[in-house]
């Protein structure tokens, strides 16, 4: 190859190998590989919606269901107090659990998942006692407790104490953020909530508590690139 | 040239079916004709007046006259559809750009047809005069070209396109497609096949 005008005849007299096609071969031609392309294209449309149809039932609620309610295995649908989760948006919802009937104490070993970064991830408790502990029922808390760091305490109530005020009733959220006691999203941790009196553990039968976590905010930063205490609102809760 | 249905099929292609329409290649002089267009080509006109040229290119592209007539129909079936809108600009140009859009694609899902290989295939008989040699030369030079460096080199030196028109066809930067190009033209200039073509060419009496 000695210059550029030497390569630009013998690319001409290489592409002039090509045979000569009639016009109306060409149009031919044309026509037929448009017709494939277009079965090509509905074909491909019908495959796609025949997949996304096959596999949206599968896929679809596993996915809806991440950050939503994943109530315990154990929890009967008619617990009345079972709306401290059930109500409440589940899209804010990262997990709860209730106690194992008649058990004081819960042991759950979760994990926050990895959501946005600055996600502000709080808890809230609730403690029904049976109707008979009504006499004594201030006396009673359900104390969380995580890596044996008191997490917070929500006194025992019992149904009478929830009075379904214009059918809502209001609770706040409970505790300071997760990461204020270490915890990471996708470091899995135990929480352990147990039924205490004057700071000493007991058993109550019949009584129902439970725990969750909830998405209160984003963590924002102020202008010095200081970072704000999270603020989480007030919550209402439904009440049914 | 082509079997009975006009056209050599790709493996995987579609067989025809009956309950296709026959596509109406001039539309769009139909839709010209009542408003504006009235000059521009339909595109029937347009596929009689360039498809030689198209395949010329295809063919420096692809280096198998059957790949390179399919590369052509193919890129007329994407373009068809678009027709009114892309015939308001420059229709060939924008033709041309699929074309090596689609060429290229058709290298990264290794549809070509092409494998690497140190030997042609087909050599072909010693050429009288060096001239078969040389162009066998040239052809596997060419193949030995990463694609884009080839398609530069085709719609430089083949297209007589600017290198701004070059930069246009393969969106990419004129820089890109300046050091593409003298990339492509150091390989062509040190490539065994030319030397020895050349070779050939000068001892042959």
């Amino acid at each position: 190859m000695t210059d550029v005008s030497d390569l630009r005849r013998r690319l001409r007299e290489l592409a002039d190998e090509t045979p000569e096609v009639s016009s109306q071969q060409w149009l031919a031609a044309a026509r037929h590989k448009i017709r494939v392309h277009r079965r090509a294209r509905v074909i491909g449309a019908v495959g796609a919606v025949a997949l996304v149809l096959a596999v949206a039932p599968t896929v679809v609620p596993p996915m809806m269901d991440t950050f939503a309610l994943k109530p315990a295995e154990h929890a009967p649908s008619q617990v009345r107090h079972w709306e401290f989760v059930e109500g409440a948006p589940t899209h804010l919802v990262l997990g709860s659990r209730l106690n194992q009937p008649g058990a004081s104490e819960l042991t759950w070993t979760t994990v926050i998942p990895r959501g946005h970064p600055r996600w502000v991830v709080s808890s809230m408790q609730f403690c029904h006692l049976p109707q008979t502990w009504k006499s004594s029922r201030s006396a009673f808390h359900a104390v969380s407790y995580i890596d044996g760091q008191r997490l917070s305490s929500a006194p025992c109530r019992d149904w009478a104490g929830y009075p379904p005020v214009n059918g809502r009733m209001t609770m706040h959220w409970r505790s300071p953020s997760m990461d204020a006691f270490g915890i990471r999203p996708g470091e899995p941790f135990t929480v352990v909530v147990r039924l205490e009196r004057l700071h000493q553990r007991v058993d109550v039968p019949g009584a129902e508590f439970g725990f969750a976590l909830y998405r209160c905010g984003i963590r924002s930063a102020d202008p010095s690139g200081t970072r704000s205490p999270p603020v989480c609102p007030m919550f209402v809760m439904p009440f049914r | 040239m082509y079997g009975e249905a006009g056209v050599r099929l790709m493996a995987g292609t579609v067989p025809l079916g009956a309950s296709f329409e026959q596509p109406d290649l001039s539309r769009a002089q139909v839709s010209a004709s009542e408003g504006s267009r009235v000059d521009q080509p339909s595109f029937e006109d347009f596929v009689v007046a360039r498809s030689r040229r198209l395949q010329r290119m295809a063919y420096l592209l692809t280096r198998d006259h059957h790949l390179a007539q399919d590369l052509v129909q193919t890129t007329y079936a994407k373009v068809w559809p678009h027709w009114s809108r892309i015939v308001d600009g420059d229709p060939e140009a924008y033709v041309r750009r699929v074309m090596i859009n689609t060429y290229l694609s058709w290298w990264r899902r290794k549809w070509r047809g092409e494998t690497p290989t140190e030997e042609l295939p087909d050599e072909g008989q010693p050429a009288e005069h060096g001239q078969i040699d040389e162009r066998t030369g040239l052809m596997a030079a060419l193949g030995r070209l990463p694609p884009r460096q080839r398609a530069v080199i085709v719609l430089r030196f083949l297209e007589d396109l600017s290198e701004a028109e070059t930069a246009s066809v393969l969106n990419c930067s004129v820089g890109n497609v300046k050091s593409q190009s003298s990339r492509a033209l150091r390989k062509l200039r040190i490539d065994p096949a030319l030397i020895e073509s050349r070779r050939g060419k000068e001892e042959s009496p």
